[in-house]
């Protein structure tokens, strides 16, 4: 009976984890929930060091009609130092993928939700990225309910059409 | 330990299926799987994102030039945003940009000609091969066989065309019909100049237009809203008279209808009046002139034949001679103006004697400016000598002249003229056609060469968006090929049209007049004849549809989904007429028909029944069935132009569509 | 500031039929393109340009009859002010649809399962039904605006008075430092193409924008609103028997007829 057990058991186990993790990865491939981080930054070092980095948006800026500009562009870290690393790049490329991507009918707006004096910060939705050395993702899958919990409780309007078009 | 036998193997294997199970439904996946089949089958179209920013610029599509900005997204551009200027065509600027089917690089014809096969070349070799037979023709003493075709709106790219023309020796270049080109002529007849009527509409307080469709595609869209708008601000009256209840009629302040064709016995009709009140006007052959309308365009006369009542006419004529700034309108038509020059210069007699011309509110003569005379060589002088120019384009395209090189500047004649199919049997005769255009439009589907040019976007100043195509301005194509002819570079002397120093156009008042009798004489014979035709018993009166005009706006997709229903549905075109014509031949609503002239049939089309036309009138929208215009404007309904008549005034060389007489079957 | 509820006042006697509008609001929306558009009842626009005459009317005589052109688009219908629920709203299975604090009314595509109820229920059929995937063939797919999100196949869209814009504005005054949202202004794509003015938006709520001046206008009707002619007592008892949809846009026009054809009963 114990071998009996055993024989079902173990292997259950076994595959268990191995096709949790293989689907998983297959499934974060397939969905495309991977970013390529190919040059490595830490956030914690520029933000620690006095380098005169007050906040996020010093590097992860607005254009002039309030469009978030993402992720900063090679260009935007030349401007303070030229490291043997960027080579290869132009000034305009942004080489990092980022895991926070909308699908197309969300028209989610930056500039509103951290601009407008109601007390969310760029780590509410993507983590504690101050004192990230690496990376990697720290917040996941961030599903409509979580904006929705977030604007009951600042008493901001739920209705569709505040976030979709 | 036991061996291992095929229920252990078993237990295991089943284990790790159920394993994997487990893990596959726990890892998410399934959820995930689902979401993946479920984006891959909506196959969903995702713009691109960028950062926005607006050029602003100004619209060359046509001489209103209004002010536009462009919103770009990085470098596409996505919309016009205007400030309650443009039109239509304006909303429709990015279609025409980014179509798929515009001709990126020059194409030179590879089948037979109307086979529409072409295949890209280099530039420097279609200008090489272009200016070659250019100076092949002019030495074998053939200069006077070189012929251009031209499009209105195209004003400083028709000078340089025309400039090139003369400058090798030939006299022909010929415009596409147009207010311009129509009143070219009658103003030549009236006053001996060589310029164009100029209305000011926007200062008028009493427009009487004879089915001029002025809120419809006629004139230029954007000054005739905004003359439109100050008219309701300064209570002008607008008095149109014209067979169908149109978009213009029915938004005028008093409709007249009258019977198809007849707008010029209407406007001497009026004459009658006028001259009765004492107006005069001073001019060599006035008093003769006066006498013919006495006789002939007397109100019972005017009456039986326009169908409009005496009493109508009175009071019209009564009301135009007392209002203070009053303005006949001539002009038949849209986009596509038919008029002959006789009733456009008896139109302009009108205004002639209430003193309307030169004032404010009135009409004025703009002169066709030029670039001055080109230097022409021996060939050029020679051959200007003994070649004869057609009056007009469709006498053109009638006459025994055969081109030897033929240049179609953004037109579209094989389309627009009731002479196309004449035109297309000439340009099979002609060795080189060249076309400049950004789509291969039916003119374009007979050429030996097609130059890409830039779309209205591509010119509205500096930074405007560029596409990636070897396009270039119609004007320095002109100006490359005139470079390449020996004898004819002389005459260009810059090297970019930027370096030209285009002149401006001059309005003035006519100092002369000249009135004749005879051809008004003629013409009231000719119209009774007409309306007493038994074998073709009904009119055929062509109408306009928004953003369509005269044929161009049917290339662009969303313009296809703007047309209303009982116009062109379910792929047929629809027709208009009076419920009392259809019961005369047993037809109703949506019944097919085939239209029949003396020159041809066309249909099938359905048929709409509706009162705003008049009994005994078929009307017909314009600017559809291209052959070829690409795949969303080809072989969309029928074109009318093709049945319609192409009798040539002798005065404007333009044939006269307006007066087409038809039977149904 | 007080929120906002924005109208339409669309003057008829200043359209000239040029289309203008419908070709604007197609660029902005993206609306898809195919190749043969003529199936007027499966087209995918959002503001259709009716051509409306008097023709069919038993006396009407040539001559006599005229024709006119209004440009009718989602009107936005508020229903009962106090508890807004327009007649689609009020249908719709899976609350894809849902009245805006501005009063507009929202249409989220992918919430849609395409039933078409809402399409019956709309007294204006101003929604319209995807029958096939949109498609932008080669070059189209550049002039394409980011903004708005391309609805799929079997589902139903309609003129939302291009909030996505009311957006854009909201976003580009707070980048200012301006962060009331109901100090945005903006102005959809019909209205700012119309080369004679004739369409007009605004703010109802604020009695002194010009939308709100036409909107109370001697010329001014509602399509297909019969009750905006009964008098207080009358309206108040057909309140109670049925729901109006108390649409947002309102025309203006000096001509009867078109007046008494736009009239249910």
């Amino acid at each position: 009976m114990k071998r009996s057990l055993l024989l079902i058991f173990l292997p259950f186990i076994l595959f268990a984890f191995l096709s949790f993790f293989v689907f998983q990865k297959g499934c974060d491939y397939a969905m495309s929930n991977q970013a390529e981080k190919p040059i490595p930054f830490s956030h914690k070092t520029h933000l620690t060091q006095g380098y005169g980095i007050s906040g996020c948006e010093d590097c992860h800026g607005y254009d002039e009609n309030g469009r978030f500009k993402g992720i900063p562009t090679v260009g935007q870290c030349r401007a303070c130092h030229d490291k043997p690393i960027f080579k290869g790049y132009k000034d305009s490329d942004v080489p990092w993928e980022s895991y926070a991507r909308q699908p197309d009918l969300v028209y989610f707006s930056h500039i509103a939700v951290t601009k407008n004096n109601k007390e969310a910060r760029c780590s509410s939705c993507h983590g504690d990225k101050e004192n990230a050395v690496d990376g990697r993702k720290i917040k996941g899958k961030m599903l409509m309910g979580v904006c929705m919990d977030c604007h009951t409780a600042l008493k901001i309007s739920n209705k569709c059409a505040v976030c979709h078009d | 330990m036991k061996k291992i036998d095929r229920r252990d193997f078993l237990k295991v294997a089943g284990g790790a299926v159920v394993g994997g199970g487990a893990g596959f439904v726990l890892s998410g996946a399934p959820f995930d799987a689902f979401q993946w089949v479920v984006e891959w089958t909506q196959d969903q179209v995702v713009p691109s994102p960028g950062e926005e920013r607006f050029i602003t610029g100004i619209c060359h599509a046509c001489p209103n030039k209004c002010a536009i900005r462009v919103r770009m997204i990085d470098d596409r551009a996505v919309k016009i945003e205007t400030e309650n200027k443009g039109c239509s065509m304006g909303q429709a600027l990015v279609q025409w940009f980014y179509h798929p089917e515009r001709v990126k690089y020059p194409l030179k014809r590879v089948g037979k000609k109307g086979s529409g096969k072409f295949a890209p070349v280099k530039w420097d070799e279609a200008i090489q091969d272009i200016t070659t037979s250019f100076n092949k023709l002019r030495k074998e003493g053939k200069a006077d066989s070189l012929a251009a075709i031209t499009n209105p709106h195209t004003m400083r790219s028709t000078l340089l065309l025309e400039r090139l023309l003369r400058a090798a020796g030939s006299p022909h270049l010929y415009t596409e019909s147009c207010m311009c080109n129509l009143s070219r002529a009658a103003v030549k007849h009236l006053y001996n100049l060589d310029g164009a009527l100029c209305y000011d509409l926007e200062n008028a307080d009493y427009i009487l237009s004879f089915s001029a469709r002025l809120l419809e595609g006629w004139g230029q869209p954007y000054s005739m809203h905004k003359a439109f708008l100050n008219w309701k601000k300064t209570d002008a009256k607008l008095v149109q008279v014209d067979t169908l209840c149109s978009r213009t009629a029915s938004l005028a302040n008093e409709w007249i209808p009258l019977k198809p064709g007849t707008e010029l016995t209407l406007a001497l009709g009026i004459a009658y009046h006028l001259l009765r009140k004492g107006k005069t006007s001073r001019g060599t052959g006035f008093a003769d002139w006066s006498q013919m309308v006495f006789n002939y365009y007397t109100p019972d006369n005017v009456s039986k034949i326009t169908g409009v009542p005496i009493e109508t006419i009175s009071r019209i004529a009564g009301e135009f001679a007392e209002a203070k700034r009053p303005l006949a309108v001539a002009g038949r038509g849209g986009t596509g103006i038919s008029s002959s020059a006789a009733e456009i210069i008896a139109i302009q007699t009108l205004n002639d004697l209430v003193e309307s011309t030169g004032k404010t509110g009135g009409v004025s003569i703009k002169l066709f400016s030029t670039l001055g005379d080109p230097p022409a060589d021996d060939i050029a002088r020679a051959s200007l000598e003994k070649a004869t120019r057609s009056k007009g384009l469709d006498d053109f395209i009638a006459s025994e002249i055969d081109p030897g090189i033929l240049i179609i500047n953004e037109a579209n004649p094989v389309h627009r003229s009731t002479h196309g199919k004449k035109l297309v049997e000439k340009m099979q005769r002609t060795p080189l056609v060249i076309s400049l255009s950004t789509l291969i439009n039916d003119t374009a589907h007979y050429s030996d060469y097609i130059l890409p040019t830039l779309t209205a976007l591509e010119r509205i100043g500096e930074s405007a968006p560029v596409t990636r195509s070897q396009s270039l301005c119609a004007g320095e194509i002109i100006l490359k090929i005139a470079r390449g002819i020996e004898g004819v570079a002389d005459a260009f002397p810059w090297s970019s049209r930027a370096e030209i120093d285009f002149p401006e156009e001059e309005l003035i008042t006519p100092r002369t007049r000249a009135y004749s009798a005879d051809i008004f004489k003629e013409h009231l014979k000719q119209i009774s004849a007409q309306q007493e035709q038994k074998e073709y018993p009904l009119a055929l009166i062509p109408f306009e549809v928004p953003a369509i005009g005269d044929g161009v706006g049917l290339a662009f997709p969303y313009v296809l989904k703007s047309i209303d229903g009982k116009i062109f549905s379910y792929d047929k075109l629809w027709v208009h007429m009076h419920p009392e014509t259809a019961e005369k031949d047993g037809l109703s609503e949506g019944s097919k028909i085939d239209l029949i002239s003396k020159r041809g049939e066309i249909g099938s089309v359905r048929v709409h029944l509706t009162k705003l036309v008049a009994p005994g009138v078929v009307a017909v929208p314009l600017g559809f069935g291209h052959t070829s215009y690409t795949k969303y404007g080809s072989d969309k309904g029928v074109n009318p132009k093709e049945i319609m008549t192409a009798d040539i005034d002798p005065i404007s060389g333009t044939a006269d569509w307006w007066l087409t007489r038809i039977q149904i079957s | 500031m007080m929120k906002r509820k924005w109208g339409m006042a669309i003057d008829l006697d200043k359209c000239t039929g040029c289309g203008a509008c419908q070709i604007a609001c197609m660029q902005e929306n993206n609306l898809p393109i195919f190749e043969d558009d003529s199936d007027i009842l499966k087209r995918v626009t959002f503001l259709e340009l009716m051509t409306v005459t008097n023709d069919t009317d038993a006396d009407a005589k040539y001559g006599e009859v005229k024709v006119a052109y209004i440009p009718k688009m989602c009107q936005q219908c508020e229903g009962d002010p106090a508890e807004p629920r327009p007649p689609c709203v009020s249908v719709c299975l899976v609350a894809a649809t849902d009245v805006g604090d501005d009063g507009v009314v929202s249409q989220i595509w992918s919430r849609c399962i395409g039933c078409r109820y809402c399409m019956a229920a709309c007294p204006y059929q101003a929604r319209v039904f995807n029958w096939w995937k949109p498609r932008f063939e080669g070059d189209f797919k550049q002039g394409l605006n980011p903004d708005v999100s391309i609805a799929s196949r079997g589902t139903v869209v309609k003129c939302t008075f291009c909030s996505h814009i009311w957006k854009r504005e909201r976003d580009r005054l707070i980048a200012q430092g301006i962060t009331d949202i109901n100090a945005v202004e903006y102005t959809p794509a019909c209205v700012a193409a119309c080369p004679t003015g004739a369409i007009v938006f605004g703010d109802l709520n604020d009695p002194l924008s010009e939308v709100s001046q036409l909107a109370k206008d001697p010329r001014a009707f509602r399509l297909m609103h019969p009750i905006d002619d009964k008098d207080e007592s009358r309206k108040k008892d057909m309140h109670r028997y049925g729901r109006f949809p108390n649409p947002k846009v309102y025309y203006l026009t000096s001509q009867s007829w078109i007046r008494d054809l736009m009239r249910f009963t």
